[in-house]
This record gives structure tokens, sequence and C-alpha cells, in this order.
């Protein structure tokens, strides 16, 4: 019977589980040792990556942790309440001011392009030198995108939208150089220009991760890239206060980009924090509201009447007055949800395609790069070929918002312009705004069935090169089309009511974007706020609940999916019900390496030197020489970063001796967040003798028994945020070590109807 | 006593005194309200005369001019003789229609939204007599215009008609490349005036503008587009077909990265559990064993 105890999950006959064990070969320590180094080609989400650490979201319950407490008693809480409020103001001006510069930016840099290749359009095309300002303004593009693809090979973490990084971070995974100054300034810079270089790509999600970056940065009054320390805000540098100002700032970005603030906090709360209060939605919700009103001040500044805070987020919908709906559209706006969410599942699966293709295939830095610059230059390409085609069709312009607007007139007659090159010519934001409020007639069905074609397989291709890119404007362009286009189909159909095609294309580019991110409430709240009309969100939910529901019969949301393409050991909320059957044994690592509560120097050095873990369980060293491995009972945890503080402040004692001078947390907060490496630490042989005390400074951990079954460890883990979970027997000795990636690596698989229990690999 | 100080009363208000303010014989409101209803109805029956072509600025603006002034002296006008009450109150605020409120602001939409104030200033009324002047905008674009129709009519003959679109001409050819440059003329004039014009060009020459372009490219049937195809179309085929070679040729030099798998610690397969979790009797969950 005690055959397979540990692998109970091996057993499948008669079973639709099948277990597929990557590490069943190689975790078969002792014996027959495998040679050499194991490799896979599996990457993505076959995979889990090495490289990812989690963060120390524990409370810090050691010794010395509490005299500090008690030396500084209860004015020191209300102290940092006091500096939490302080920061939150900062994070929302700053992230504003952020907003307010990438805005402005853009702004200008595509008017200065767009005046010059209108300018030159114009006059060749009564002149026969049509390809002149064809080829400046793939010049101009290209050249706008390659500063934005170079930044990021600067600094890769800017790439994409961002948006999952952030959610990764939350979740508990430090994602390397994921809140650096350096991400920041590659973000910003980046976005300005992949969007004026005319990519289909939106500026929101960067600001999400701009808002994000900025409060981690602001949280800590120092940066480790330019080194330099403000001294303020110490009792912040810890990964715990950390991870909350990262949601506020979140929250603070959304609320910049949309003009959204309370969909700000939605957003905070249902996709990044995973550890909430009620004190803490508050603080976040004062991020948002400082970082809205920031925004809008300066906007209304530069729009010449300051005081004027009315203006909006980085986008406007434009406010959608006396749009009635009647209930025989409710069934329309299911279909629609429907709609949505197939395309959404659909651009996602062509997206995972093609991000795979590009992991194996398009991974040096110059093929990258040149990716980039064709996919810029195709981009024009395409538009040109749009305006070529609809080059009859033209509006006369009417009304003076089209007079003082750039309309572009091209092949038109005079005193008329051409719709479709209005809306390639104009960003992004502009285009939506234009199917969205535009009257009926002005664009031709097919016409709008060819861009929206077009501007999805565009989208789609886009995302994923290096360049910093947000997904949340294609996705609406693309939804407000066809949902523009649905408007069309029933004002034809039935010609006798009046369908509201802006309306139409508002729910279509809530259902594309439902369908691909399939967020819930705070994308429901946040085409709320932006549109600015309560009254429409009866329909915007259920098209959002029906474009969730249909596109998770097909596969993942977006930022999902690139999550588990980037191999992170992410947990998600629960763990899944099959899982049962896996108990502490079959997950946990052992043997544990394990120091006792005075461990010699030596031995220290050694195994920091040997091991790449963080976290090391102290034992009681009850002698049991027999079997050194269950040695002793559990007494708490030492983190690595702790022990070479510990070496590095040459913190010894001699055997026999007890300690006196007693680190502080100030001490070990020093080098936070990046800590030096074992490698620095230089110990002399005399050193090397002498002895560490580690009682004061362990951590006293959780603890799980061995019986426990995976959900129940899961639970613990996710809902305490912890970073190390020590398995122990039933003498309270060491037996297992829960890390992560130990939970993350098993993942349910539905397939055709069977559902089996797969493990991944964990790769250097 | 009582009965008759009643009845006295209910006499005086049957048979009361018609002079007091709010039923005047002779009161001066009333007499505005006359003729701002004459006033009102000339400017209306202009404004609509002149609505097709589009010539409200400069055509009504002494009817408007004298309607302004009428509706200035409603607020200086009293109706009672302790000058407590003005004509705009008088008028106004006794009912929920508010027929006098309601004209004014029409009349005054109309106006405003035509941006009349852009090519006409300094409009008022002396003693009947209507003052006006054209901006200097304005008058330039006239003068532009009557150069392009003298233009046009030397051209074909025939005087520009004013609505151009039921006009049965055979065409002259020679139109276009006479008068291009006139009609270049007005037309960057008229581009730039709109880029000038912070809160809209005046409808008449917004209007005079359409009209003329559409004389120009439908009637005339002059085209200034001649966009060489061969090269676009060369360029629009290049690049995409740089695309498809750069993925395919990525498909086969590209080389797939492997990645080190690293060794985990897990329990050892046949190891014995006892061993490893202590002494105690392991109970695994199966309860057949």
């Amino acid at each position: 019977m005690t055959e397979d105890e540990n692998q109970p999950l091996l057993d499948e006959s008669g079973r639709h589980h099948t277990y597929t064990s990557l590490n069943a070969y190689i975790t078969t320590n002792d014996n027959h040792e495998r040679t050499g180094s194991h490799t896979t080609f599996a990457t993505g989400e076959k995979l889990i990556s090495g490289r990812y650490e989690s963060l120390d979201y524990e409370c810090d319950e050691s010794e010395i942790s509490h005299m500090e407490e008690k030396r500084l008693g209860h004015q020191h809480t209300r102290r940092l309440a006091v500096l939490k409020w302080v920061i939150m103001l900062l994070i929302g001006i700053c992230t504003g001011l952020v907003a307010v510069f990438v805005d402005f930016a853009v702004k200008n840099l595509t008017k200065f392009k767009f005046s010059y290749v209108q300018n030159r359009l114009d006059t060749c095309l009564s002149e026969h030198c049509l390809f002149t300002p064809y080829l400046t303004w793939i010049a101009i593009n290209m050249s706008f995108v390659l500063v934005s693809g170079l930044l990021i090979l600067w600094e890769p973490a800017a790439r994409g939208s961002g948006i999952p990084q952030v959610k990764c971070y939350l979740n508990g995974v430090a994602v390397p150089h994921v809140l650096s100054l350096k991400a920041l300034i590659a973000k910003v810079l980046g976005v300005i220009f992949s969007v004026s270089g005319g990519l289909a790509v939106g500026k929101e999600g960067p600001m999400i991760h701009s808002g994000s970056i900025i409060a981690g940065g602001i949280s800590q009054g120092k940066s480790s890239t330019l080194k330099f320390d403000f001294h303020i805000f110490k009792h912040f540098r810890t990964d715990k206060h950390k991870r909350d100002f990262v949601s506020a700032g979140a929250a603070a970005g959304v609320a910049a980009a949309f003009g959204a603030p309370v969909g700000g906090v939605l957003f905070a709360l249902e996709e990044g924090a995973s550890f909430f209060n009620q004190q803490l939605t508050w603080f976040i919700f004062f991020a948002s509201m400082v970082s809205t009103f920031t925004l809008n001040v300066v906007m209304s500044a530069i729009d010449g009447h300051f005081g004027d805070l009315s203006s909006p987020g980085l986008i406007n919908f434009g406010l959608f007055k006396d749009v009635p709906y009647m209930w025989f559209e409710l069934p329309i706006f299911i279909l629609m949800g429907v709609m949505g969410g197939v395309f959404g599942a659909l651009f996602n699966e062509l997206n995972l395609r093609l991000t795979k293709f590009r992991h194996h295939y398009i991974n040096r830095h110059w093929v990258l790069i040149i990716e980039v610059l064709l996919v810029a230059a195709t981009t024009v390409v395409i538009a040109f070929v749009l305006i070529f085609t609809t080059m009859n069709e033209c509006r006369p312009i009417k009304t003076q918002v089209e007079l003082n607007s750039p309309t572009i007139q091209l092949f038109c007659p005079d005193g008329q312009y051409n719709t479709m090159a209005t809306i390639v010519f104009s960003t992004p934001e502009n285009a939506v705004r234009n199917l969205f409020h535009s009257e009926i007639g002005t664009y031709k069905a097919w016409s709008l069935l060819a861009f929206c074609i077009v501007y999805f397989c565009l989208t789609c291709w886009t995302y994923g090169i290096i360049v910093s890119s947000g997904l949340f404007i294609p996705s609406l362009l693309i939804g407000a089309s066809w949902g523009r286009l649905v408007g069309i189909g029933m004002h034809n159909l039935f010609p006798s009511i009046y369908f509201n095609p802006g309306k139409y294309a508002l729910f279509g580019a809530a259902s594309q974007l439902g369908g691909i991110m399939r967020m819930t409430i705070s994308l429901a709240v946040i085409l709320i706020e932006a549109t600015g009309d309560i009254v429409l969100g009866l329909p915007i939910m259920i098209v959002l609940t029906v474009a969730k529901l249909t596109g998770d019969y097909f596969n993942e949301g977006f930022f999902d999916i690139h999550i588990a393409l980037q191999s992170v050991p992410f947990l998600p909320w629960q763990s899944e019900v099959f899982l049962s059957r896996l108990s502490a044994l079959s997950v946990m690592s052992a043997p544990v390496t394990k120091l006792k509560t005075v461990e010699k120097v030596e031995t220290i050095f050694r195994i920091l030197r040997a091991e790449s873990h963080h976290g090391f369980p102290v034992v009681d060293h009850h002698a049991d020489e027999t079997n050194n491995e269950r040695a002793g009972t559990f007494q708490g945890i030492i983190l690595r970063h702790q022990l070479i503080t510990i070496l590095r402040k040459r913190n010894f004692i001699s055997l026999n001796d007890s300690l006196r001078d007693y680190l502080t947390l100030d001490d070990f907060r020093e080098s936070y967040p990046r800590h030096p490496s074992i490698e620095s630490v230089h110990l002399t042989d005399e050193e090397r003798e002498l002895y560490c005390d580690l009682r004061p400074y362990m951590n006293l951990a959780y603890t799980v028994s061995h019986h426990s079954t995976l959900p129940r460890i899961f639970s613990m883990f996710r809902g305490l945020g912890l970073r190390h979970l020590v398995v122990v027997n039933d003498k309270n000795e060491v037996v297992g070590m829960i890390t992560r990636k130990d939970l993350a690596r098993f993942r349910m698989i539905h397939k055709k109807g069977h559902t089996s229990i797969e493990e991944l690999g964990i790769s250097n | 006593m009582l009965k008759i100080l009643i009845f006295y009363l209910s006499i005086q208000l049957i048979h009361g005194d018609y002079k007091d303010p709010i039923y005047p014989v002779q009161n001066p409101c009333l007499a505005i309200l006359d003729r701002l209803s004459d006033m009102a109805s000339s400017f209306l029956n202009c404004a609509v005369s002149r609505a097709r072509p589009f010539k409200l600025c400069e055509g009504c603006v002494d009817t408007f001019a004298r309607l302004q002034d009428l509706i200035g002296l409603l607020d200086k006008t009293y109706s009672d003789v302790d000058r407590t009450i003005t004509c705009k109150q008088f008028l106004e605020s006794y009912d929920t229609i508010q027929i006098v409120a309601q004209l004014i602001s029409f009349v005054q939409n109309i106006w405003s939204s035509s941006f009349c104030d852009s090519c006409i200033t300094g409009y008022n009324d002396t003693n009947g007599t209507i003052h006006y002047s054209l901006t200097e905008s304005t008058t330039k674009f006239i003068q532009k215009k009557m150069t392009f129709d003298y233009c046009i009519f030397n051209a074909t003959g025939r005087i520009v008609p004013i609505i151009p679109i039921d006009l049965n001409v055979t065409l002259n050819t020679n139109v276009c490349t006479v008068c291009l440059p006139v009609y270049n003329d007005i037309n960057e004039f008229f581009i730039k005036m709109t880029q000038d014009t912070k809160n809209g060009v005046c409808m008449d020459i917004v209007d005079t503008m359409n009209y003329t372009r559409l004389l120009w490219s439908k009637i005339y049937e002059c085209k200034r587009h001649d966009p060489d195809y061969m090269a676009v179309m060369g360029i629009s085929f290049f690049i995409p077909t740089i695309v498809l070679v750069f993925y395919i040729s990525a498909l086969f030099k590209g080389e797939r990265t492997q990645k080190k798998l690293s060794r985990q610690k897990r329990l050892p397969i046949h190891s014995t559990t006892a061993a490893i979790v202590g002494d105690r009797t392991w109970l695994w969950s199966n309860p057949n064993d």
C-alpha cells in the first residue's frame, strides 16, 4: 500500500484524468541522477519560468519587529496613515500629469505629421507626385515606431500593454524591472511614439502601467536606478505596502486614461489587488479622483479655459444625450454580445498563435526591429489602400464642427470630404468618437465592413511587436465599426423605426472589448463613466455579460493568455476542484535545506552559495544524529536577504556567547528592493568559524500539516499572500516547503470533454 | 353693516379702475407689442425668402437691427407710472407660454447660428435708418466671387446661375482651364478664412462658397485630381511582399531556443513516506486499502 502513496494522482485506469508529468523524470533525486541538463522546447504557457520570484507580502513577525513596534508606539501608526494620504495625493497628481504629457505629445506629433502629409497630398494629387507623400508618410511612421522599438530593446519590461505585468505584480509575483524608472521612461516615450507612429495601438494600457510605476516609485522615496534616496517613507519599503500603493497607481492610471475614477477603483479590485480592505479601497478612490481632476485642470488650462474642471480623460467618447432604447432592442443587444464574444475569442486565439510564432522564430534583436518597421509600413499601406478604394465616398462638409475639424478632402470634389480618410488620418480616439456620434448615412456599409476586417487583422498583428501598446482603443474601434454596421443594417431592415447607429456602435465597442478582455464590472463602469450616461448601463451590462460568457466558452481572456505565455506562476482566485486529489506531500519540495537556530557562519555561507532558495526554515537543533534529515522542530523562517544582511553586517557571536547588539529592521530595509547577492559577501577564515543567532530575526511563518489537500493549501497561500509555506509532520518537524511555483505548476486542462491535470516544467 | 361693505367692495371690483397697471388701456408696452409683431413678421418674411440661396445676413440685417432695437426697448420702457414693472416683465412673466420670449430667442438663435456677426458688424438703427458695415474679409470675398462670376460669364457666355442644380448647359470645355486661377484664388481665400475665424464663418459666405464649388466640380465638371496610380500601386504591393518574405524566412531561418529545466526537489517516488513523515503509521485517504 505504500507503493504509490505519494503519487495518488497517477492512477488513471478507467478515468478521464491523464497525468503528464514533465517532472516525473527529473525529480527522482539520488540513485540514478540524470546526466547533463534537461532542456525543453516548450515555452509560454507550457512552462513556468524560474526567473519570477514571489513578493514578501507576509507581515514580519520576528522579535526585532516586535521590538520596533514597541519602540515607535501608537503615534507611529497615525503618522503612517497621514503619510499614506500624502503619498496617494502625490500618486494621483503625478499620474494625471504624465497622462497630460502623453496626450499633449501624441496630439502635437500627430498634428505635425498629418498636416505635413496632407499638404503634400493636396498638391501632389494634381501634380503626379503622389508617391512622395506616400513614402514620406511611411518614412515618418517608421522612424517614430523605430524610436519606440529601440526604447523597448533598452528596457524590455515596457513591452506591450503592461496590464499583464501589473496584474502579475499585484498577484504577488516580482516581475523583474516592472516597476523601474527605466520602464516608466520607456513606457511613456514608447507609447507616445507608437501612437503617433500610426500603429493600431492605444495609450490606455500603458497609462495603467505608468501609474503603477509612479506609485511604486513615489511610495519608496528613492530610486535604485538613479542612486538617490530622499530618506523619506522608509517604513513603506516593504512589499506589503508597496503593493498597496501600486494598486492605487494602477487605479489612478485607469482614472486618468478614461476619466473614470470609479472604474479605476473597480479595475484595481477586479484585475489587480488580490488583497483588499475597506480602507485601501478608500485610499485608492482618493488617488483615482486626484488623478482625474489633475488631468482635468491641466487639460482645461491647455485648451485655454483654466478652471473648467469638466474636461474629461484621455479618451472622451462624448456624451450620449437622449439616446433611448426600447424593450424590443434587448434581443439585438444580446446577439451583439454573442458576436463580440465570438470575435473576441477569435482575436485572442489568433494573437495567441502569432505570439507563439514570435516566441519561437522572431527572437533576435534585429529581427524584432525589422518586424516593427514592417508593421509600421504596412499600416500606412493599408490605410492608403483603404482610402483609395473608397475614394468616391464623399460627404459634403455641412456642420460647423466638420468645418473646424480636420476633414480630409483627397479625391473628393471641393467642399466635400472623404469619410474613410478622416477615420484613417485622425487618432484612434477621434475615430471612435466619429463612429459613435456622426449622423446616420455618414459611412457606407461596405467601407465600414472593409475597415472593420482590416483593422481587426492589423490590431491582432500589431499586439506583440516590441512597442508599448494598449489594446483598449483598437478593440473599441473594431467593435464600434461593426456595431455601427449592425445599426445601419437595422435601419435598412426597419426603415420606419429610427435606430441610432451611434448607440449600436457603442454597444459593439463594449461587446468587442468584453470579448477580448473578459472584464466585467470595471469595464461596464468605465464605459458608463466615459460616455457619461447611466441610462445605457443596463444594455452595456447585458452586452458585456453575454460577450464574456460566449468568449469563455472558447478560450481565456486576452491578458490571462499573455500572462500564461510569459510563464508566470500566477495564482488564480481559487484552485480547481479536481486538484483535491493532490496532497501537501505531492506538491511540496523536499528535502528542505534547514538552518539551526544558532548556525555556524561557514554553513550559512556555503548554503547561500549553493542554493538559490529564498527562504530557509530554522529548526531547533535537538540532536537526532542518526537521521539528520528530520532533526529539529520548526521554529521559523529566515529569508535569504536577511541572512546576507547579517553576514554583511558581521552580526556574529562565538559559540557560547549570546547575542547583544541586535540589528534593527532599518538595517534589513536598507537594501530594499534590490538586495545584494551572496557573491558580494567576503568573509575571513576567522569569521567563518563564528556563529549566527537567527532567533531574533526569524519570522514566525505559517505551517501546514502534511495531510492537507491542495485546495486548502492553495486558499491559504492565496488568502494570506504567502511566499513560503512550511509543511510539518505531526511532531512539528519540517518535511517540506511549498512555494508559489509548486502550486502554480498544476493546471487543469479541458479538452474535448476530457479533463486532465497537467504539470508544467519549471525552467531556469 | 358688514353685508353692505362686502356689497360695496364687490361693486368696486366689477367697476374697477382700469387704469390699474395690470389692465392699462393705453399702456406703452402694448404699443411695443404691436410693433414687435410687425417687425418679427417682416424679419421672418425676409429670412424665409432668403433661405435658399442663403443670404440671411446681408439681406435681413435691416429688419434684424430694427428688431434688436425694439427688443432693447423692452427693458427700458415701463408699463406703470411708478416705473417698477418693465415691459419685459410685463410681457413675459404673466403666463407660462411666453410668446414674446420664445420669439426673441428664436430670432436671435437664427442670427447667431448663422454666425452673421462675423461678416456684418456695427449695425444699428438710428431714427429708422439702418447703418451697417461688412467686415474686410467679407468684402474681399464678395469681390473675388464677382471676379469668378465674371470669368465664367466670359468663358461660357451665360450668367452664372443662382442655383447650380438645374442647369442644362452644353459644356464649354475651356472653362476649367480659363477660370482655374480665379477659382483657386477664391477657394484658397475661403480655406484661409475658415482657418482664421475662431467661432465660425458667416453662413452667407459658406453657402456661396458651397454653391461655387458645386458649380465648379459638378456642373462644369472641373477636376483637378489626376493621381498617378502606378506608383501608388507599386508601393502598395512592394511592402506586403517584403512582409511575406520576412515571415517565411523567419519560419525557416529562425531558431527555436531551448530552455533548461531546473531540477526540482521532490519526494523520491519509491521512498517510503514513513521515513519522511515520521514514525506514525501512514494513513492515506484510500479506505479500500
